[in-house]
C-alpha cells in the first residue's frame, strides 16, 4: 500500500526550532499526485513544503520519503540575483555534487552539454550567458525549473512559480508543467496564491489554515 | 637622492616583506569575496575586532602561564589566540542562525558586538598589566616593521587555508548561493558552512596579527566589493579581486616610499579606495558608452 505513496507523515509536528505550525499531522501523498498548496498568507504553505524536501526538521512524528531525488524551485525573491552567476550556471547548481565530477574535465564537458539542452528544452536557447541580474522574471522563473529538472528529480516543489509572470509567462510555465507531470510521472507541488479556474489539471489541493492541513482530491468537472 | 633612487632604495630594502604582504592580502580578499557575497560584511568587520580582543586575551594568558614577556614565542601565543578567536567565531555564527530561524534581523545584533569588541580592549590591557606594543601592533600596525619572522611564521598555514578554500570552492559557491539547493545536491550544508567559518576566522586571526584590524578590514572588504561590482562571473572576480590588491600595493607601497615621512597602513587602505573607484568609474563610463 506504502508503495504508492511518494510522501507519508505520520503524527507530525510541523514547525520550527522555536514554533510549531502543524501538530498531528497525518497526510499520505499518492505518488504521480499533481497538488496544489493553498492557504492564506503566513498559514505555513512555505514551512509544511520545506519539511516535505527535508529542508526542515519534523519536531515530532514520523515522516516517510519515497521518493528518489527530490527538487524545489524558490521564489524568485529568495535569490539573490546580484549573485554574480550566469544562467548556465545556475542550472549547473542543479546537478548532485561530487568533488569527483567537479574535478573530471570529461564529467564537466558532459555536465555543460546536458545544461545547454535543458536550457534549450527550457526555452532559453543561447540565454546561458545571461546573468542573473540581466535575465527577466520568465527568464529566471524557466531557469529555476530547468535547474530543478536537470537532476531527474521524481518530487517537485515549486514556490510561487507564477508570481512575477505576466499572462503568457503563466500559461506557457503551467503547460510546460502539467505536460512533465504527464510525460514523466513527477510529483508535482506547487504553492499557488491562484484563485482563477486553473485548476484544470491538479489532481489533489493541500489546504493550510493557520494550524490546520487538510489534502483534498479534486473531482474533475465534466464538461 | 633622486626619487627613482630613494624607491628603488626601499623596494629592494623590503621587497620580502611586501611580497609577504602581497600573499597574505590576497587570502584576506579572497575570504572578502565569499563574506560580501554571503551578504555579512558586518560579521567580517566584528570577526576582524574579535580575533584583536583574542590576541589580547591570548597575549595575558601567555604572559602569566608561560611568563613569557615578548611575543619572540609565536607558538604559545597561538595556543590560546587562534582556539579563543575560532570560539568567538563560532558562538557568534550559532547566535546568527538562531536569529535567522527566528525571523530576526542580525544586523543590529552584528553592531552591538563590534561595539563590545571595541569597548573590551582598553578594558583587557589594564587587567592583564600589559602595554607591550605587540599588542598595540594588532590595532594599527607598520606593515614594514613587522617582525620578518612573523612573516614567515605564518606563511606555510597560510598557504595551507589557500589550498583549502580552493579546494572547497565549489560546495562554498552552492551553500553561500543558495543553501536549500547545495542540500538538496546532497552537501552536508551545515558541516560546509561550519568549515567555511573556520577558515575565514583562521585567516582572518592571522591577517589580524599581521597587519592589524583596520588594513585586514580593508584588504578584507575594499578589493572584493569592488572586484563583485565590476565583474560578470565569480571568476572574474576573483581574477579582478587579486588584480586591484596587486595594483594597490604597487601604488601604496610606491607613494609611502615617495612621501616617507608617511605611514604604511592609512596610504594602502587609501590605495584599495583609489584602485577601486577608478576601476569602477572606468566600467561605468564603458557601459554607457
Amino acid at each position: 500500500m506504502e508503495s504508492s505513496q511518494v510522501l507519508t507523515f505520520q503524527d507530525a509536528e510541523i514547525g520550527y526550532s522555536a514554533k510549531s505550525i502543524f501538530t498531528h499531522v497525518n497526510l499520505s501523498f499518492p505518488q504521480n499526485i499533481f497538488c496544489r498548496i493553498h492557504g492564506p498568507n503566513g498559514s505555513g504553505k512555505t514551512t509544511i513544503a520545506r519539511t516535505m524536501l527535508g529542508l526542515l526538521r519534523l519536531r515530532k512524528g514520523i515522516m516517510k520519503v519515497y521518493a528518489q531525488k527530490r527538487a524545489y524551485v524558490p521564489q524568485q525573491n529568495k535569490l539573490d540575483r546580484q549573485f554574480p552567476m550566469r544562467l548556465a550556471e545556475l542550472v549547473e547548481t542543479g546537478f548532485s555534487f561530487s568533488f569527483r565530477q567537479t574535478f573530471s574535465k570529461h564529467q564537466r564537458k558532459h555536465r555543460q552539454e546536458k545544461v545547454l539542452a535543458y536550457l534549450e528544452k527550457s526555452g532559453l536557447a543561447g540565454k546561458q550567458d545571461l546573468l542573473l541580474k540581466e535575465a527577466s522574471g520568465g527568464q529566471l522563473q524557466r531557469a529555476l525549473i530547468a535547474r530543478a529538472l536537470i537532476a531527474n528529480p521524481d518530487f517537485l516543489v515549486l514556490d510561487e512559480p507564477f508570481s512575477n509572470l505576466d499572462k503568457t509567462g503563466k500559461i506557457e510555465i503551467w503547460d510546460w508543467l502539467l505536460a512533465l507531470h504527464k510525460e514523466k510521472q513527477i510529483s508535482i507541488f506547487i504553492i499557488d496564491h491562484h484563485e482563477t479556474g486553473d485548476l484544470a489539471g491538479y489532481t489533489h489541493e493541500l489546504v493550510t489554515d493557520f494550524g490546520s492541513v487538510q489534502l483534498l482530491p479534486i473531482k474533475r468537472r465534466k464538461k | 637622492m633622486s626619487l627613482m633612487e630613494k624607491e628603488m632604495f626601499y623596494w629592494s630594502r623590503y621587497l620580502p616583506t611586501i611580497l609577504y604582504s602581497l600573499a597574505y592580502m590576497m587570502l584576506i580578499a579572497y575570504s572578502g569575496i565569499w563574506i560580501i557575497l554571503k551578504r555579512e560584511s558586518l560579521f567580517g568587520l566584528v570577526l576582524t575586532s574579535f580575533a584583536r580582543v583574542a590576541f589580547v586575551i591570548g597575549f595575558g594568558l601567555n604572559e602569566i602561564l608561560f611568563e613569557v614577556q615578548k611575543t619572540s614565542n609565536f607558538a604559545k601565543l597561538d595556543i590560546f589566540f587562534f582556539p579563543i578567536t575560532l570560539l568567538f567565531v563560532f558562538l557568534t555564527v550559532m547566535a546568527l542562525r538562531t536569529l535567522k530561524e527566528a525571523d530576526k534581523s542580525a544586523e543590529t545584533f552584528l553592531a552591538i558586538l563590534l561595539v563590545t569588541a571595541t569597548a573590551l580592549i582598553p578594558l583587557l590591557h589594564k587587567v592583564f598589566h600589559h602595554t607591550d606594543v605587540a599588542a598595540s601592533h594588532t590595532f594599527f600596525s607598520d606593515l614594514l616593521y613587522t617582525d620578518p619572522k612573523l612573516l614567515q611564521y605564518y606563511f606555510w598555514p597560510s598557504v595551507l587555508m589557500a589550498v583549502g578554500m580552493l579546494f572547497f570552492y565549489r560546495p562554498f559557491k552552492l551553500i553561500i548561493f543558495d543553501a536549500d539547493q547545495a542540500y538538496l545536491s546532497g552537501l552536508a550544508t551545515k558541516q560546509l558552512e561550519f568549515l567555511f567559518y573556520f577558515f575565514v576566522g583562521i585567516v582572518t586571526a592571522i591577517c589580524v596579527r599581521i597587519m592589524g584590524i583596520y588594513l585586514a578590514m580593508a584588504a578584507m572588504l575594499i578589493p572584493a566589493y569592488f572586484a563583485i561590482t565590476v565583474s560578470r562571473t565569480l571568476k572574474g572576480v576573483l581574477i579582478f579581486c587579486f588584480l586591484l590588491v596587486f595594483i594597490s600595493l604597487l601604488l601604496g607601497f610606491s607613494f609611502a616610499f615617495y612621501a616617507d615621512t608617511l605611514p604604511t597602513e592609512p596610504v594602502l587602505i587609501l590605495s584599495f579606495l583609489f584602485c577601486g573607484a577608478v576601476v569602477y568609474v572606468v566600467s561605468l563610463m564603458k557601459r554607457v558608452g
